[in-house]
């Protein structure tokens, strides 16, 4: 192993463990402010909506179906490991069809 | 609210995390698959999943591994593609409250998207506590090491994942995930600025900046409007 190749996975790994332990220093500054705290209420299904919007709309027809088919999986059984086998399934059936 | 990390909730949270590990298992098995293309040695390959563990900005990172390496670029690179994670651990806050930082500093480490979201949707959901994290964390992160592993030990023995859908898992955990957030019609504000802008970022920026660009614009809807109910 060459030490570049070290300084860098630690540097990579200690920018990373930044990120993730700044979230609550972070909220301490602005906290008691109501309006960042509604703010702060709606981030987590925005993280999540930002997350899938493209992997949902921006990469394929057969994606966009199969999205549509493991959320109405999921509203109506409420079990992850199902939605997961009937996205996954769906998709990898639509992919042979088109 | 009292801050807790109870073991029972560490088991909850290894156990409904199973199925996420899968898919988790199946892109580690990816990434260490192309660390043998992208030149990293066996134990690159190993340290880098074991103290990045952060699956999207690694691999962004084998596209620049070329020696001499460009360190400054990896590690500026790296925090770009991870910057999401303050908005993460930001919203898991209520719930850190009071523990002591010897406890809540090291168990951050576990955060990574799958792990948040499950804890997430588990600790404003259920009666489960700060140790769902510890749970999920730790099973994902056993699940990305030993798949980082047996993808770069089986070469090429692994068939394209693609053709499985295996590549939709992540999607499809997140979209059920999303599902279990509905609260009910106030939330299709934020979800639609945060959905439209992500779009647009994708379209326009390249690397992760749409999931950060995206969360802000969301949570920013929170300016307007009586929430009382929330």
């Amino acid at each position: 192993m060459q030490i570049d190749s070290l300084i860098a996975i630690l540097g990579m790994a200690a920018v990373t463990y930044l990120t993730r332990i700044s979230g609550p220093w972070l909220v301490r500054l602005v906290q008691g402010n109501q309006r960042i705290e509604a703010c702060l209420s709606r981030l987590p299904g925005s993280i999540l909506a930002a997350l899938l919007a493209p992997l949902v709309f921006a990469v394929g027809t057969a994606e966009a179906v199969a999205s549509g088919i493991t959320l109405l999986v999921t509203l109506r059984f409420r079990n992850m490991p199902l939605s997961l086998v009937a996205g996954v399934g769906s998709l990898a059936i639509l992919r042979h069809l088109w | 609210m009292p801050a807790r990390l109870t073991l029972e909730s560490a088991r909850q949270g290894a156990l409904r995390t199973l199925p996420v590990a899968l898919s988790v298992f199946a892109y580690g098995m990816v990434y260490g698959l192309l660390t043998r293309q992208a030149g990293l040695t066996m134990v690159e390959s190993t340290l880098s999943s074991g103290l990045i563990f952060a699956g999207s900005s690694q691999f962004v990172a084998l596209d620049m591994w070329t020696h001499p390496l460009p360190i400054t670029a990896l590690i500026l690179t790296t925090l770009i593609v991870n910057l999401r994670h303050v908005l993460m651990s930001a919203s898991l806050t209520p719930w850190m409250r009071g523990l002591p930082s010897r406890a809540t500093l090291p168990l951050l480490f576990l955060l990574v998207d799958e792990s948040w979201a499950m804890t997430y949707g588990a600790v404003s959901r259920d009666k489960s506590d700060m140790g769902f994290l510890l749970g999920s964390g730790l099973l994902i992160w056993a699940a990305w090491m030993a798949a980082t592993i047996t993808g770069r030990l089986a070469g090429a023995i692994i068939p394209d994942p693609e053709a499985f859908g295996l590549d939709f898992a992540f999607t499809a955990v997140f979209l059920s995930l999303l599902a279990g957030l509905w609260k009910g019609r106030g939330d299709i504000p934020p979800w639609a600025v945060a959905a439209i802008t992500a779009l647009i970022v994708n379209h326009f920026l390249p690397g992760k900046w749409y999931i950060v660009a995206g969360g802000l614009a969301g949570s920013l809807t929170g300016l307007w409007g009586n929430h009382a109910d929330r």
